[in-house]
């Protein structure tokens, strides 16, 4: 890591321990909850070049696994990491499907799109005591409310919640960024890179390109599960909306927005658009569909990489201007002897 | 090989010495590109088989079969094009070499290839030249004992052309290489043995000398006028 990245990491997290006393941990706590959901996207499309259209599947399902497993077990602990390992397992499988049968491109994101609407059709329609696992519910479409929510590890009567639970969530999100960040330095994660860039020549390489989209799909899959885990702990009500389609376009609009191909670009997107849909809250006068999707035409068209790598450009360009600049000024003085040059100049047509 | 009702490559069968250098010659559609693809595995062979030191490798994917040690040069280059020479030349080093030995095997390929000006550059942003000695770095790379390279001298000025005909020689002194190309100056300053393609069949194997001269390679290829 350089010092500037050192720097800007500083800055983040003093923002993260400030920001509750700004705006309400609650709030903060979805923010970054999406944020780390956006993150799961950010990873595997913009690092693999998997455009997944249901990423909310994972999330979804790392939601319900946590409830499911929360009423029947009574401490979080262990849901915790259900909820991971339940939508990796379905990644690693969905993901083996497509990658070893040559499946890519749009048919993959139809795939993916479908997976999650068929979790959506079931799961609004498994309403009744058949539908039951455990002593868990599955409640059609009205939900699973009223199960353990995240509570201190060993102690299921200490709750987490408000600012502890944002702690949680945001040193989560810290730590998988930085594991994103150690992955993508990596010798697989440099190979996910080059299977975005050019898979045939990754393959002709001797990489199993197959085996590696897999295991980057299903890490983005364990991440989704988790922020779905944090998700149901917040709102202590889990329904089949999270599986919605407004729920999957809205992860890719967080990720165009924010920037595809760096990490922190969807976080902030995720962040941005849903702090203004958070704003917006449940007046009738504004869809946020439609301010969502007014951003994103707005992006696509004026900042086409998306704000974070167009910032970037902003500032790289800026730094070079200033460079050039001194660079210019200095080589003037050289020449001119300490003068500026353009007295030599006037002085040398006077003769 | 067959696309449809078009025959590509059929009854091609050729033994390769250790360290040889053979050129492939055809016209265009002769099935020398196909052959190659059936070779590295991206395309399947819709009958026969294809074997590799004693290895039926048939229906393998392209990742086994290029870690048998066959590395090749597609006929348009083919790079990660927003990575820079030198990450696309780390990629191939690494796979066959740990940490350490992969930063002294890119080193050295950066000096032989003489791409050490444009290392950092993204090779998207490379001219066509530059670019077919980066794809030929990266095809040596992973160190390979068979080297396939699709029509290396595509595209180059008649200096450049040189330049990778002085490279090919000198990676043939450690692997053996297979060279499909149109340009028949550098087939003559490379080949040792000529093989060529004529409607998916081979016409003509032998020295160089001899496959020139022969009235139906002159015919088919050549032209009866060339020297």
């Amino acid at each position: 890591m350089t010092r500037r990245e050192l720097l800007w990491l500083l800055i983040a997290v003093a923002g993260l321990v400030a920001a509750p006393v700004v705006v309400s941990a609650s709030t903060l706590t979805i923010l970054l909850i999406y944020a780390m959901l956006a993150l799961s996207l950010g990873l595997v499309w913009g690092f693999g070049g998997i455009l997944c259209f249901g990423q909310a599947a994972f999330y979804g399902l790392g939601a319900y696994a946590y409830a499911v497993a929360a009423i029947n077990i009574g401490e979080s602990t262990v849901p915790m990491l259900l909820a991971m390992l339940v939508p990796a397992l379905l990644a690693a499988v969905l993901g083996a499907l497509m990658f070893y049968g040559r499946i890519s491109d749009v048919y993959l994101g139809v795939i993916t799109l479908v997976v999650t609407l068929i979790f959506f059709k079931f799961l609004n329609g498994a309403a009744g005591e058949a539908y039951k696992i455990g002593a868990a519910r599955l409640g059609g479409y009205n939900g699973i409310p009223g199960f353990q929510t995240l509570n201190v590890p060993g102690m299921k009567d200490e709750y987490i919640t408000g600012v502890a639970l944002y702690a949680v969530v945001a040193s989560t999100l810290v730590l998988i960024w930085a594991l994103c960040r150690w992955l993508l330095n990596s010798h697989f994660g440099r190979v996910c890179v080059a299977i975005r860039e050019n898979e045939l020549r990754a393959q002709l390489l001797g990489y199993d390109v197959r085996l590696m989209k897999t295991g980057l799909f299903t890490l983005g899959g364990a991440i989704a599960g988790l922020a779905g885990a944090f998700y149901a702990s917040w709102a202590e009500i889990i329904t089949p909306g999270l599986f919605s389609l407004a729920q999957s376009a809205e992860i890719i609009i967080w990720v165009i927005v924010g920037g595809v191909g760096t990490l922190i670009g969807p976080i902030l997107g995720a962040m941005l658009l849903a702090w203004i849909k958070i704003s917006l809250g449940a007046q009738q006068t504004l869809n946020n569909l439609i301010v969502s999707g007014t951003i994103l035409i707005l992006v696509v068209l004026l900042v086409p990489g998306g704000v974070l790598p167009s910032l970037k450009f902003l500032l790289r360009r800026n730094r070079e201007a200033a460079l050039a600049e001194k660079t210019a000024t200095s080589l003037a003085k050289s020449v001119s002897g300490g003068k500026p040059i353009s007295k030599r100049l006037r002085r040398s047509h006077r003769g | 090989m067959r696309f449809g009702g078009v025959l590509a490559v059929s009854d091609v069968n050729f033994r390769l010495r250790s360290q040889e250098l053979l050129c492939l010659i055809g016209p265009n559609g002769a099935g020398k590109t196909t052959f190659f693809r059936c070779l590295t595995g991206q395309h399947r062979a819709t009958s026969g088989d294809v074997w590799i030191r004693g290895v039926k490798v048939t229906g393998w994917p392209i990742h086994a079969i290029a870690r048998t040690g066959v590395g090749i040069k597609t006929q348009v280059p083919s790079l990660a094009n927003g990575l820079s020479v030198r990450e696309n030349l780390w990629l191939g080093a690494r796979r066959v070499y740990e940490k350490t030995k992969t930063k002294e095997r890119v080193e050295q390929l950066l000096e032989e290839l003489q791409l050490g000006a444009v290392a950092e550059v993204a090779t998207g942003l490379l001219a066509h030249g530059v670019r077919q000695m980066v794809e030929i770095g990266v095809a040596v790379s992973t160190d390979p004992w068979l080297l396939l390279l699709d029509e290396p001298a595509g595209g180059l000025t008649h200096d450049e052309a040189q330049r990778v005909a002085a490279l090919v020689r000198k990676l043939n002194e450690s692997m053996t290489v297979i060279v499909v190309e149109h340009d028949m100056a550098f087939v003559r300053s490379v080949a040792e043995r000529i093989v060529v393609f004529h409607q998916g069949r081979v016409l003509a194997d032998g020295e160089p000398e001899s496959v020139l001269a022969d009235p139906q390679v002159r015919k088919v290829y050549l032209g009866s006028k060339v020297q």
